[in-house]
């Protein structure tokens, strides 16, 4: 039986096990997660990857199985490709498995201190909409995750821009950049906006939603909503409550960014007096 | 139709005036606005439908200041609890019962409710076609046209993609098909 290097990795109270024929692969691999993976001692793993030995070279470039949970994933990839796999598969995983927090499909971006979360899934034009909100003066923290806490405070992860190249093209934002401007650390939500994008909308069109449908349609957003369905309730809820809710239907990206903004500060402005 | 019993394990939070409950047996979240909460309080096994009415007009609820008004909200409202298997088995409303309640179209506003996803089902498992009421339909980003749930025309899903562009795409992952 061969020898094995493990590395038992944990985020938001997610677990993994990743297992390799040499600790140089087992490194290399590990080193392409994001910061918040940290050791995680001797805790049951949610889920075991094993990067098997290589079972051939070409050319002088080891080949690998990958398995995850024991089921062959890929066979015979590369180093990079494994790591490249490896960081997708965790990063997918980490959603599901996560505790004490909600994890959902939504942009993010701050401004003026606070989180504006935009929540819709994959190819809604969430990727759009946060490089223009980032145009418009927000900063990016994610075009497709956001993470809840239990207070309700949005988490403001040192995680690399994922933006699309074809996206940050035509904002003009680097595609795969660290944020810079933003410290690790949680913010309070300022508001919620579920938008969806027409063709024929030539501007924004905006309705207030009740706290409670928000946190419907976030929880419909929800990737641990299945395995931690009462902290996912308990944190959309608290997320919900101090902030703007409203859904509406968007024309282009660029045009609607500047008015989202500005529609949440004059709301903002609204109820702050209302509240003096 | 028996006294309704609320279903045991339920699990609720409240969010401002509303109520939301999750049900782990078919992994749904409801939202009770606060006039479904009032009967949905009285079902405890202890009122029957009638009880019920007579509870929100004597009680004056600001629901029920018409005669009418009373009857047609525990009825839309048991209905709605019926639909969405809230109640215990045994005390669900035919539908016969319900069907006046559901037909002034009060049911539906009363309870909202959505499908906890899996993390499949989040990535795009699903299209937007399988989605079957508006609520779900929004939530899950697609656009709901007409009484049906369609995909908005901004971008292929996931599973639309070939291997090398699902590669390609952040948001996917191939594991033999695309997701």
């Amino acid at each position: 039986m061969q020898a094995s290097h493990i590395a038992r990795l944990s985020a938001f109270g997610a677990v993994v096990e990743i297992t390799s024929p040499d600790r140089e692969t087992l490194e290399q691999c590990t080193a392409t997660l994001p910061g918040y993976w940290l050791k995680a001692g001797d805790r049951r793993p949610d889920v075991c990857f094993n990067i098997t030995k290589p079972t051939h070279e070409q050319e002088g470039e080891r080949h690998f199985l990958f398995q995850e949970n024991g089921i062959p994933l890929e066979f015979t990839i590369n180093g990079t490709q494994a790591q490249h796999l490896l960081a997708k598969r965790v990063d997918y995983l980490l959603g599901a498995y996560a505790r004490d927090c909600a994890f959902l499909h939504a942009g993010i971006v701050v401004h003026e201190g606070r989180a504006i979360l935009i929540p819709g899934l994959s190819h809604v034009g969430k990727s759009t909409l946060t490089a223009a909100l980032v145009q418009s003066g927000a900063h990016y923290v994610s075009d497709d995750i956001a993470v809840i806490d239990r207070s309700g405070r949005a988490y403001i992860l040192n995680r690399a821009s994922n933006l699309r190249e074809d996206v940050a093209e035509i904002f003009d934002l680097p595609s795969s950049a660290h944020t810079e401007c933003l410290h690790e650390g949680t913010l309070p939500v300022k508001a919620i906006m579920l938008l969806n994008y027409h063709k024929s909308q030539k501007s924004l069109e905006l309705s207030p939603l009740s706290k409670g449908e928000t946190v419907l349609r976030l929880i419909a957003n929800s990737m641990n909503g299945r395995h931690q369905p009462e902290t996912v309730i308990h944190c959309c809820g608290a997320a919900v409550r101090q902030a703007i809710c409203c859904e509406g239907v968007r024309g282009e990206a660029k045009t609607v960014a500047p008015l989202i903004l500005s529609h949440i500060n004059d709301k903002e402005n609204i109820d702050g007096e209302s509240t003096a | 139709m028996a006294k309704p019993l609320r279903k045991s394990g339920l699990f609720s939070a409240e969010v401002d005036e509303q109520t939301l409950i999750y049900d782990a047996t078919n992994n749904r979240t409801h939202c009770l606005n606060p006039q479904a909460l009032k009967v949905w309080q009285l079902c405890n096994g202890l009122h029957s439908r009638d009880d019920m009415v007579l509870a929100l007009r004597t009680a004056g609820h600001d629901v029920a200041t018409q005669p009418g008004d009373a009857e047609d909200l525990v009825d839309a409202a048991l209905g709605r609890f019926t639909e969405l298997e809230m109640l215990e088995t045994g005390t669900l409303m035919t539908r016969r019962d319900f069907g006046k309640a559901a037909l002034k179209g009060l049911a539906a506003g009363l309870v909202l409710s959505v499908m906890m996803p899996t993390r499949a089902m989040a990535a795009s498992g699903l299209t937007c076609e399988d989605y079957k009421d508006p609520i779900t339909c929004v939530g899950f980003g697609c656009s709901w046209m007409d009484g049906s749930c369609e995909t908005p025309s901004t971008g292929p899903l996931c599973s639309d993609l070939e291997e090398e562009q699902c590669n390609a795409a952040t948001d996917c992952i191939w594991v033999g098909v695309c997701i």
